[in-house]
């Protein structure tokens, strides 16, 4: 992962993100292999290495009897770090009362609570599992906002997701996990120039093409009117749509989610349109 | 040592450390006393039966009949079943409370997502189990003293050998307490853990009953935990129980190590 990248990490449920996760923060050990993070060996720099992590496990569980504002304390003294306006900070943000005790707060406060103190020390590395559970749409927006702000200070976010839109909508690379393997990570724009395309054409009377070009599939057909997907780039439709005779045209977004869902399904986004 | 996790380990534990202190405390009082009280009828009536003479034995590890004294009486109260009860109970709670009880409450992963290795979480919580042991055994011997100042006696109790017993006793707790922690170490729930200790303790409690009645279970005593403390030939020989210290003490620097060997190397699974 280059720093500075907002990385989403998807897969289906049981492909192995959380597991990695854990890896990476040192709480598993891999049973093959090494993992290192900032130069560093997951399980033997563990210590080292998670002064400069931010962690949110998949399932947060807090101290219920502490209040927010001491189990952020705790942590922060914990850590040897001052954190204190950082703490403000991120209450104020993401609108959390620290006063009240922890027992009393819902799922999504106890979430907002979680991603606190995992940001309250301005961590090098964020390592994010599933942070939007649990959060409105409002607080999404506000979360993404601040991964993008650390994303722009040079410091990396790695977060998994179910999410296929919030992973599209925010992340600059992503990488996909299935049955515990890396089946693909690549940037966004790249899985986008891979992604499908919905296209409508109808055809002039006299413009009725015989050959499709390369990346064309029909998924119906009926008289001059032909519906399908593309898969490739978008000036080569456009190119032979130029020279064929065509009436009307709509071409829409590439859609990510579709090659997303290919990948969970069968691995390879070849057969992306086999899926949809 | 992380000085926020032992202050935070510390605010957990005082509350059942204050109950469980002032229940000794009430308890020793009590004995003292009774004994102050009714220790003729005690010594006629109650040790006047072989069951009770040999339940007491079984206790205080001698026979308590052959020689009754304001002191050697009041050694019932330093291996009563309740003070063993109050003890193990706050023993269990609190060392099996971070380790085996983060994990199964799932806090676990925040407290090991700190830059912090194992072992230090590890020193650090074990040193305030461990050591909460002292002012457990400072109240008893309180409790004795206060009960002493409180009721008379037909002679002054002898304190100085009561605290060599306090000191054996700390020595229990500590071989005890480092168990539970080996045995929290290697589980992911409390519940296993404090079973598995429970269950040696009354096996061990359970060898010394039987020893009482049979010579076989006589001969391997030395296998109950419980063999290693015994207040009142202490109190007699007047003299350190170094040999009981020593097996004792080693029992807890061996399981103290090996769970700090287990813990450091442990997966940590999500709750």
């Amino acid at each position: 992962m280059p720093a500075g990248s907002l990385y989403g990490f998807l897969g289906p449920n049981g492909a192995g993100k959380t597991t990695t996760l854990r890896i990476l923060m040192g709480l598993l050990r891999a049973s093959g292999g090494s993992a290192t993070v900032l130069d560093q060996d997951c399980w033997r720099d563990g210590a080292r290495l998670r002064r400069d992590v931010g962690y949110l496990p998949g399932d947060i569980r807090l101290y219920g009897n502490m209040t927010g504002r001491s189990t952020l304390a705790f942590f922060d003294s914990a850590r040897g770090t001052q954190s204190r306006d950082q703490i403000n900070r991120l209450a104020k943000v993401l609108d959390l009362d620290l006063a009240k005790r922890v027992r009393d707060y819902s799922r999504g406060m106890k979430q907002k609570l979680g991603l606190i103190q995992a940001l309250m020390h301005r961590p090098e590395l964020l390592i994010l599992d599933e942070p939007t559970t649990g959060l409105d749409p409002l607080m999404q927006t506000t979360l993404h906002e601040e991964l993008r702000h650390a994303a722009d200070e040079g410091r990396t976010v790695l977060f998994s997701s179910h999410s296929l839109g919030e992973v599209e909508q925010l992340c600059n690379m992503v990488g996909i996990l299935r049955e515990g393997l890396l089946i693909e990570q690549a940037k966004i724009e790249t899985l986008r120039a891979r992604a499908i395309r919905r296209v409508e054409i109808v055809f002039t009377e006299s413009g009725k093409a015989h050959t499709l070009p390369k990346g064309l599939h029909v998924l119906q057909e009926h008289d001059r009117r032909l519906e399908g997907s593309w898969v490739g780039p978008v000036q080569d439709l456009l190119k032979w749509l130029v020279e064929t005779s065509v009436r009307e045209v709509m071409i829409t977004p590439p859609d990510l989610e579709d090659l997303f869902l290919a990948y969970y399904a069968n691995g390879t986004p070849g057969t992306a349109e086999e899926s949809s | 040592m992380n000085v926020a996790i032992v202050r935070k380990t510390i605010s957990d534990a005082l509350p059942l450390l204050l109950i469980m202190c002032l229940a000794i405390f009430a308890l020793e009082l009590l004995i003292v006393g009774a004994m102050s009280q009714f220790a003729e009828e005690f010594s006629d009536i109650i040790l006047a039966k072989p069951l009770f003479q040999r339940f007491a034995r079984l206790l205080v590890g001698a026979d308590l009949s052959a020689d009754l004294s304001p002191t050697t009486l009041v050694t019932i109260g330093y291996a009563h079943p309740l003070l063993y009860a109050f003890t193990w109970t706050f023993l269990l709670a609190t060392c099996t409370r971070v380790l085996a009880g983060e994990i199964e409450r799932g806090t676990a992963d925040l407290l090991l997502g700190l830059p912090l290795s194992r072992a230090t979480i590890y020193v650090s919580i074990s040193v305030v189990c461990l050591l909460a042991g002292l002012p457990i055994g400072t109240t008893v011997l309180f409790g004795t003293w206060v009960g002493e100042t409180a009721f008379s006696m037909w002679e002054p109790l002898d304190l100085a050998g009561l605290a060599v017993v306090t000191v054996n006793m700390f020595a229990l707790y500590l071989a005890i307490g480092s168990g539970t922690l080996f045995a929290a170490s290697l589980a992911s729930r409390r519940g296993p853990a404090i079973a598995a200790v429970l269950a040696i303790l009354l096996g061990s409690f359970l060898l010394s009953f039987l020893g009482q009645f049979w010579a076989f279970f006589e001969r391997i005593n030395f296998l109950s935990i419980l063999h290693y403390y015994q207040p009142l030939p202490i109190i007699r020989a007047e003299a350190w129980p170094w040999g009981h210290l020593v097996v004792l003490l080693s029992i807890a620097a061996a399981f103290w190590l090996l769970g700090l060997w287990r813990f450091t190397r442990r997966d940590i699974p999500a709750a």
